[in-house]
């Protein structure tokens, strides 16, 4: 019996120890007393499959950046610091995948893309004034992204950017170091989660009419460690910019009125 | 415990946006003037007044009113502009004075009036030295924000003391001249609004409740509108310590086209400048570098240095401003002498290098616990560091602007130029292409042709309709020096299309273009196609992918 409750004790012990580091490490990230490079030597994350962990902090040390909901299944709590993503084949989900960590507070920068389009990354919810663009990267495309990796929280390489394979294990290197996301929408031999899009069709024009609405997708996640088993799921694009569900940060639904509640009116 | 309030005194330049708009203007003071927003007039000079015209009234309602009347645009910048020759003067009075906004001055006046013996002599130095200035003023000395507000627009002293009593019989609505900025301005306006409902008509009504009850009932903005009527307003004017704008310039003699020669004397230059920020222990907040040439004509551009501020302005940081900024304009400036000779470029004769909104070093500092502001920062320096790489234009940063077409909509800078948008976001913008956007603008458009079912081009006739229904896309294929851009030879079917939409833009000038786009949903992909209606050729704009 006496053990029973030492047991409970225990883990309730357990418990409130970690979420006052949780609490502590969301702090500390926050106001950037914590730095970086430190934190590398910490304890390295426990690899676990990213659909099966539940939503919390999966890395004490560092948190994931924000990603779209509907990407959970492949992408769990968030997109993890230090990784690499491929997406091949649409550039609308790229954005997509940009935008929840950009409105959250993270630069962007975009590097050898110059076919972005700025005003779909603006409706996908990415804030334009964290967003920097280097169309033509040059011949120095590596010390560029490398460069753009050390102060901003998200790049987008796109296939503009002439990098060799010796280039990519470098930049790989230094986004983990620095905790920032690399997300290339090439081909990136290494990444640490490639998702492949298959258009499945466009909704919303007809024969002259309409125009279009949205687009269905079969994303397919593959890559390496934990994310190497495939998984797809069927999307349709756009997502909804981040901010506009419910389900995203209960402050803000506490703040709004209920529906069919009627709101408080001044009188007298 | 009683807080007592701190004397101040108010300079009221009655009308200014009107004064400010006819000075700039030119236009003569003896007229009735008044000045719109383009639809409403927001300000009235006392000759309108005096015939009838009003704020708030329509620009027609108006001119019915009083068919002399001058309608000047409105311009904050230009205000505020001309406001500082009012500052200045009233500097040479009392040091430090604080602008609430353009026409309204505040000043501490305790040690003031006893600096020049008393408060009506100080007050008539003030309306003096404002006068020198050309402008006529009125003064208002009180205790308190309100009291010397409502003061200053009947010209009077009120004693020490004797707030209280002077602002008792105001109605409640005099409480909005206390609020400044929009926000606060419809907030005090709602809760006047409900005073009055109350039954609160005056003031002195309000300061007779018991401070904890207003607060209760009232909140925040209560607790300050209690605060102010009763004349304990507690904060003292701001005093503004004003730096001058700060120049270094260099003449260039023989004038030089070369970028090496020109970015030695920009080094020399910058030094000068830091040199003299240095010894004034200041920073700038913005940048202003021009290139006079050698025909004379003045190449100029500001930038913003205030957002990398904790990373320091170095003189090899004001030099690689100079050098990204003549870089582009030599480079053009050698093109065009291939070609023709352009008398607007030309070699580089003298380099000025001016720091406004100059600031004292270390009167602008990181958040104590923000995240973001540490990010920022962080962004900022990589972004000059990349920017050192490749150049001013190598970097940009977008904003959204008003348009119809992908293009339009999207304004790009360099990062750290200050340019704004030529179009404002907030129009209507009827005939935009509807959203989403694609996600992938081509840089360069594509020729394609499309082909109606039995293989024919599809064209568009002078009514916007199209010769047949689109079946398939063909591109014919392109060759470019560089292989990315090259497009290869394919062709797609139609799925579906929506469409055509005929925009015709800027018709009345000499850039105007008619083109017509539609969507179409191919098997590999959906792409925005646009019909040229001056070259009757398609082209592949945009791809929703």
């Amino acid at each position: 019996m006496s053990v029973t409750s030492e047991s409970v004790a225990g883990a309730a012990d357990n418990d409130r120890a970690a979420r006052a580091r949780a609490a502590l490490a969301l702090a500390e990230q926050r106001t950037g007393a914590r730095s970086l490079a430190t934190s590398l030597t910490g304890v390295p994350a426990p690899r676990t499959a990213p659909h099966r962990t539940p939503p919390v902090l999966t890395d004490l040390e560092r948190l994931p950046l924000p990603a779209p909901r509907e990407l959970a299944r492949l992408l769990g709590p968030g997109l993890r610091r230090g990784s690499t993503v491929a997406v091949l084949g649409s550039t609308s989900l790229a954005l997509a995948l940009l935008a929840p960590a950009s409105a959250a507070g993270s630069w962007v920068g975009v590097v050898g893309q110059p076919s972005i389009g700025l005003l779909a990354a603006a409706e996908a919810g990415v804030v334009l004034e964290r967003l920097a663009l280097v169309p033509q990267p040059g011949a120095d495309a590596s010390g560029v992204v490398a460069a753009l990796l050390d102060g901003m929280d998200l790049v987008l390489v796109g296939p503009q950017a002439g990098l060799t394979e010796a280039d990519r294990r470098r930049l790989v290197a230094r986004a983990r170091e620095r905790g920032s996301v690399l997300v290339s929408t090439a081909a990136w031999p290494g990444a640490t989660v490639v998702l492949g899009v298959r258009t499945l069709g466009w909704t919303g024009a007809g024969a002259g009419e309409g125009h279009l609405r949205s687009l269905d997708v079969r994303v397919t996640r593959s890559g390496r460690g934990a994310a190497a088993e495939r998984v797809s799921i069927e999307l349709t694009l756009p997502l909804a910019p981040p901010g506009t569900d419910e389900l995203q940060g209960a402050g803000r639904e506490s703040a709004r009125p209920a529906a069919g509640q009627p709101s408080l009116r001044l009188v007298g | 415990m009683s807080r007592v309030a701190t004397r101040t005194a108010v300079l009221w330049v009655p009308d200014w946006p009107v004064v400010a708009a006819i000075q700039h203007e030119g236009a003569p003071p003896h007229l009735p003037a008044a000045v719109h927003d383009g639809r409403r007039l927001v300000a009235v000079s006392a000759v309108a007044r005096a015939q009838g015209v009003r704020r708030g009234m329509r620009r027609r309602h108006a001119q019915g009113t009083c068919p002399e009347l001058v309608l000047l645009p409105e311009d904050e910048g230009r205000d505020a502009v001309l406001f500082e020759t009012v500052a200045q003067a009233a500097e040479q009075v009392v040091p430090g004075v604080e602008v609430v906004r353009p026409g309204l001055l505040l000043v501490p006046a305790d040690g003031a009036a006893r600096f020049h013996g008393s408060t009506e002599a100080f007050g008539a130095a003030l309306v003096g030295a404002v006068a020198r200035a050309g402008h006529e003023s009125q003064v208002g000395v009180a205790d308190g924000l309100l009291a010397a507000l409502l003061a200053a627009r009947e010209h009077r002293l009120v004693p020490p003391g004797g707030s209280a009593d002077f602002l008792a019989p105001y109605p409640v609505s005099a409480l909005v001249h206390a609020a400044h900025d929009p926000r606060t301005l419809t907030a005090t306006a709602e809760l006047v609004d409900l005073l009055t409902r109350l039954g609160l008509r005056t003031l002195g009504a309000l300061a007779a409740l018991p401070a904890a009850d207003v607060a209760t009932r009232f909140g925040e903005l209560g607790a300050w509108a209690h605060r102010l009527v009763r004349g304990q307003d507690p904060r003292p004017p701001v005093r503004r310590r004003p730096e001058p704008d700060l120049e270094a310039s260099h003449e260039i003699d023989p004038p030089t086209a070369r970028l090496d020669v020109a970015t030695f004397a920009a080094r020399r230059v910058a030094e000068e400048l830091h040199a003299k920020l240095l010894a004034r222990g200041a920073t700038c907040g913005r940048l202003e570098i021009t290139a006079v040439t050698e025909h004379g004509s003045e190449l100029s551009r500001t930038w913003r240095t205030d957002l990398g501020g904790l990373g320091g302005l170095t003189a090899a940081r004001i030099t690689d401003r100079v050098r990204w900024q003549l870089e582009g304009w030599l480079d053009r400036a050698a093109s065009a002498r291939h070609g023709d000779q352009d008398p607007e470029r030309g070699a580089v004769a003298r380099l000025v290098v001016l720091a406004r909104e100059v600031v004292p070093a270390g009167a602008e500092q990181g958040r104590l616990w923000g995240g973001a502001s540490g990010n920022d920062v962080r962004a900022h320096r990589a972004l000059e560091r990349v920017q050192g790489l490749l150049g001013a234009h190598g970097v940009l940063t977008a904003a959204l602007q008003g348009g119809r077409d992908v293009h339009d909509q999207v304004h790009l800078v360099p990062w750290g130029a200050q340019q704004r948008a030529e179009r404002s976001a907030h129009a209507p913008w009827p005939g935009r292409l509807p959203s989403p956007a694609p996600a992938t603008v081509l840089p360069e458009p594509q020729p394609v042709l499309v082909l109606d079912a039995a293989g024919c081009p599809v064209t568009l006739d002078g009514r916007w309709a199209l010769s047949a229904d689109p079946a398939r896309v063909r591109w014919p294929g392109t060759t470019h020096r560089d292989p990315a851009r090259a497009v290869a030879a394919h062709e797609a079917t139609v799925l579906s299309w929506a469409g055509p939409w005929p925009l015709a833009q800027r018709w009345w000038t000499s850039e105007g273009r008619t083109v017509v786009h539609l969507q179409a949903a191919l098997d590999d992909g959906a792409v925005l196609l646009e019909w040229d209606a001056a070259a009757r050729t398609w082209v592949c704009e945009a791809r929703y992918d």
